[in-house]
């Protein structure tokens, strides 16, 4: 009897202690770091667009000069429960001021916070994984050219089981990955520029790829749409599918990014048309590259 | 007298669903068929893909215009399901917002139809901002479709 329980004991401590591994919040090393202090906030603006950042983080209903203040506002309803945007705005006691040039980086491409905590994947951190740090360096360059907002984080409202953030680690173990979703035997230029924005910054597959039980993207199933992640109603298939986008040409495709208006002359509707106001901020030449690459990939 | 009760139940249940998925066939067939096709008219208009005609534009307009009279009224309590609605629950939540939404979006007809635009260069400023309603209206009251 006495060695069952000590064997238990035995067990669970190394249980602990596996588990405590395993979660260890995991960071960008200095050489990858480096790149951080060559930020351009010029260019970075492209990534403020291509990421979206203000379809979340700035008010719901922000139009115009009103997207650049990135207080914090949307609201994420799931499955798992409602995520609050933080302020990102470079307010120092309630936005991301205090932060220094790694704290964002590791933050966009690892998912962990300055205080070294797991971020919960509302935060698309696993699409910004595959931005080239450069970029990184460039957006956290133009986010500090932003108005502070002084406006106090709205705490997540998650069951109790979610709150513990250590667990994220597991889940981030399954599904933080950095490289590319879809492989092509050759693709030409701009086919690749279109992967490195619809996999990386503009962080399609967040919403248009259906996810599994625990919240994982399925990636065999990419941009095949499915259940909304968020909010109610269903996200389209984007791959050139017979239930996708394969009727839309490549230039219909550009249009639609442009203006919001589908070949069939409908519009976009619900959380896409915050995102198509980013596209259309992009040029012409990375909507044509988002094109290119949307007819490129597998269909579903 | 049972039979009769279990009959006349029936037949309510059947008529009122009926009535419901009329207002959402409605609902669909006006956006399809008065904004749909009209549209086509001015986005290929925009496009440079119809030569450019005021006549043509003014009328798509106004097909626009007088075939979402009463659009708003086409959403009775009961109608937020069914029929592969995508209508919005937030229509039933803001009824007033949803209803000024429409209203600008009819105040906008109205001045691109007064406007009649002469030339192209006119015509993009006022189907712009027409145009800008759809995404408005769509990105609140409307769930996301597949």
């Amino acid at each position: 009897m006495k060695r069952i329980v000590l064997a238990l004991i035995f067990l669970i401590i190394a249980g602990a202690i596996v588990f405590y591994v395993l979660t260890i919040p995991k960071h960008l090393d200095e050489t990858q770091l480096q790149a951080m202090a060559s930020g351009d906030a010029v260019r970075g603006e492209r990534m403020f667009w291509a990421g979206g950042c203000a379809s979340c983080h700035a008010d719901k209903d922000a139009k115009g000069e009103d997207k650049f203040k990135l207080g914090g506002g949307l609201a994420l309803a799931t499955p798992f429960g409602t995520f609050h945007a933080p302020n990102i705005s470079p307010d120092t006691n309630t936005g991301i001021g205090g932060w220094t040039a790694a704290d964002f980086a590791n933050s966009m491409k690892m998912g962990v916070s300055p205080n070294d905590s797991h971020y919960y994947p509302a935060f698309p951190y696993t699409s910004y994984t595959r931005m080239r740090i450069e970029d990184v360096a460039d957006l956290w360059a133009f986010l500090q050219t932003l108005p502070a907002v002084a406006k106090e984080n709205i705490p997540h409202e998650l069951p109790l089981i979610f709150q513990f953030r250590r667990g994220l680690g597991l889940w981030k173990l399954l599904f933080l990955k950095d490289e590319p979703v879809v492989e092509f035997a050759s693709a030409d230029a701009n086919v690749k520029l279109g992967q490195y924005l619809v996999e990386g910054p503009a962080h399609c597959g967040e919403c248009h790829t259906p996810r599994d039980l625990i919240g994982g993207m399925e990636l065999s199933r990419w941009l095949a749409g499915g259940p909304a992640p968020e909010g109610d109603g269903k996200i389209p298939d984007i791959t050139p599918g017979p239930d996708g986008i394969g009727s839309w040409s490549a230039e219909e495709i550009v249009f639609s990014l442009e203006t919001g208006l589908t070949p069939e002359f409908d519009s976009f509707g619900s959380s896409m048309v915050s995102v198509q106001q980013n596209m259309a901020m992009l040029t012409k030449e990375d909507r044509q590259a988002i094109a290119a690459y949307l007819k490129a990939i597998p269909p579903h | 007298m049972k039979k009769l009760f279990v009959a006349v139940l029936a037949a309510g249940v059947f008529t009122t669903g009926l009535a419901y998925a009329d207002e959402i066939a409605d609902r669909k067939a006006i956006m399809k068929q008065k904004v749909g096709a009209s549209m086509g008219v001015l986005v290929k208009t925009a496009k440079g893909e119809m030569d450019y005609d005021t006549a043509a534009v003014v009328a798509a307009f106004q097909t626009m215009r007088d075939g979402t009279e009463g659009f708003v009224e086409l959403f009775p309590a009961g109608t937020e399901t069914g029929g592969e609605t995508t209508a919005s629950a937030k229509i039933w939540e803001d009824m007033d917002g949803f209803k000024a939404a429409f209203a600008k979006f009819h105040t906008d007809l109205d001045g691109a139809i007064a406007a009649a635009p002469a030339d192209k260069a006119a015509f993009d400023a006022q189907f712009k901002m027409v145009a800008a309603n759809c995404g408005t209206c769509h990105e609140t009251y409307r769930i996301k479709k597949q």
